[in-house]
């Protein structure tokens, strides 16, 4: 654990001097990074000066319920991206996995590591902004309990959130072409968006038992705003968190022993 | 001879099966879940209108704006970038083409291949399922959306032949993107919008791409509006065009100086 992070910080090093390299590339990535999600902030906006209510969540309900996914997707964004379907796609395409299974160090992690991601800043400093807000708007007091509360939600969200993504990754392994069928997992993060209650049975118990994307902001929100479906669903998002990271470390594990190299 | 690279990238799709179904799937998320939220809006409001706008047509507009995506949406950007990073760009300018009607023709390929592989299901299911209607004067929205496809496609390639000057385009497409999603009216129709907010929308070519056509669509303007609507976008398709192709002359005496 102790070179692990003796690791992780020597790789930080290395990234802020590239960012210095290319300081405008920079600039210009988190500031891009930053309008873009500000942009579901003018869509609330302009949807709440027309309409009187979404199914009884009001702006800033609704502000902080985007803000904690876009929170733990930033967080995911700037430090966890390493295991993207993307990223890994590329890498077992063009061979660099074979070096990398080659390095004295666990593949998942040096993943991780070398690939913190700068633009990731933008999302975040929005995140949050957009997550206080809407904390202020729907009368949310910050104390202690609530603080530690609500961190506790924001991490079981980012385990929720990477294990998923990881678990789909994986299919890099088993398939070259895994860029379209795992962008899927992606757009349903759109439904997360919004509040759950607005869909079909069928959606929501996909995004509670099958896909549990609802643990990442929807039930968690509840808690704090006092509304919606399942209140006390909320406590499951730590255990879900867990045991989600448990399933895609053994399925990574798993996957990595099936991979065979693309030979190029 | 550029209709049979129409032709060839129309078939080379054909290949990646995986990508047609996951773009299938993914355009049904987008669609469904602003299906749901136009629901709850205006169930949940109690009105039959905002602005004017009944929920069929509300239905209506985001299918359309959902297969409009289908081009705007595209990665084409890349394509040119990796044509000039990785010297690509140099075969293809040793060919008897043009090089931007030779990248129209591959977007056209490619585009043709996604209507019929993503928008005809999209189409289908939201004529049948979500209620959607047909449009109100399909002649002007069939030119309208064509005049649309063309501002797009001169935009793509402006911000690829960017790759000349610049070591990475991310930024400025994403940028563009952040821009025209907000003041094209694709997410969100523009009439919903404050009135200085739609004054300044109206003033970039992003609006003709999404929100001219399907201003006409769903019936939004009707009459001598039409015309000047499609006015402005040939006003963008001739500057737009006209600014590539002077972009791609600047850009060719670059691939001379550093000697390809």
């Amino acid at each position: 654990m102790k070179d692990f992070f003796k690791l992780w910080f020597m790789y930080m090093k290395l990234i802020f001097k590239s960012w210095k390299e290319y300081r405008i590339d920079f600039v210009i990535g988190i500031t891009a990074m930053f309008v873009a999600n500000m942009m579901s902030v003018v869509f609330f906006w302009v949807i709440f000066e027309n309409v009187i209510s979404l199914n009884g969540w009001s702006f800033g309900q609704i502000l902080f319920l985007s803000g904690m996914l876009s929170v733990v997707s930033g967080f995911w964004h700037t430090f966890l991206s390493g295991s993207s379907p993307w990223r890994l796609e590329e890498y077992v395409r063009r061979g660099i996995l074979d070096t990398v299974l080659l390095k004295p160090i666990g593949t998942l992690r040096y993943f991780l590591m070398s690939n913190i991601d700068e633009d990731g800043f933008g999302e975040l400093i929005a995140a949050f902004f957009i997550l206080i807000t809407g904390a202020n708007l729907s009368g949310i007091i910050w104390n202690f309990h609530n603080i530690l509360l609500l961190t506790a939600f924001i991490i079981s969200g980012i385990l929720i959130f990477f294990s998923i993504i990881t678990i789909f990754s994986c299919l890099a392994f088993w398939t070259t072409r895994v860029h379209s069928i795992s962008r899927i997992v992606w757009h349903f993060m759109v439904f997360v968006k919004y509040p759950l209650e607005i869909y079909n049975p069928a959606i929501i118990f996909l995004l509670t038992f099958i896909l549990p994307l609802g643990f990442i902001n929807y039930y968690p929100s509840e808690i704090f705003l006092g509304k919606g479906l399942h209140l006390q669903f909320a406590y499951l998002a730590p255990i879900i968190g867990v045991v989600a990271l448990i399933i895609s470390y053994l399925f990574w594990k798993f996957s990595l022993k099936h991979y065979t190299s693309t030979g190029s | 001879m550029y209709h049979k690279i129409v032709f060839t990238k129309f078939k080379e799709n054909f290949v990646y099966r995986t990508d047609v179904i996951g773009g299938i799937i993914n355009s049904f998320i987008e669609l469904a879940a602003l299906w749901f939220v136009w629901n709850a809006i205006y169930a949940s409001s109690g009105v039959v209108t905002i602005k004017g706008i009944t929920l069929p047509a509300m239905i209506t507009y985001i299918s359309i704006s959902t297969v409009i995506r289908i081009y705007s949406h595209s990665y084409s950007e890349y394509m040119i970038h990796d044509e000039v990073k990785h010297g690509g760009i140099v075969v293809a300018i040793t060919k008897p083409i043009n090089y931007i009607f030779f990248v129209l023709s591959r977007e056209l390929g490619i585009t043709f291949f996604r209507f019929m592989a993503r928008g005809i299901p999209i189409l289908l299911v939201a004529f049948i399922i979500l209620g959607a209607s047909l449009p109100l004067s399909p002649i002007f929205f069939i030119i309208s959306f064509i005049l649309g496809f063309f501002i797009n496609f001169f935009l793509v390639v402006l911000i690829g032949l960017w790759s000349f000057w610049a070591g990475s385009i991310w930024g400025l497409r994403l940028s563009k993107n952040v821009i025209s999603d907000i003041s094209s009216g694709a997410i969100f129709p523009l009439f919903l919008f404050p009135q200085w907010f739609q004054q300044i929308a109206y003033l970039l070519p992003f609006q003709a791409i999404y929100n001219v056509p399907l201003s006409i669509y769903i019936g939004q303007i009707s009459g001598f509006e039409i015309y000047t609507s499609l006015l402005i976008q040939v006003f963008w398709f001739f500057s737009l065009g006209l600014i590539a192709l002077i972009v791609w002359k600047f850009a060719q005496r670059r691939i001379f100086v550093q000697g390809g």
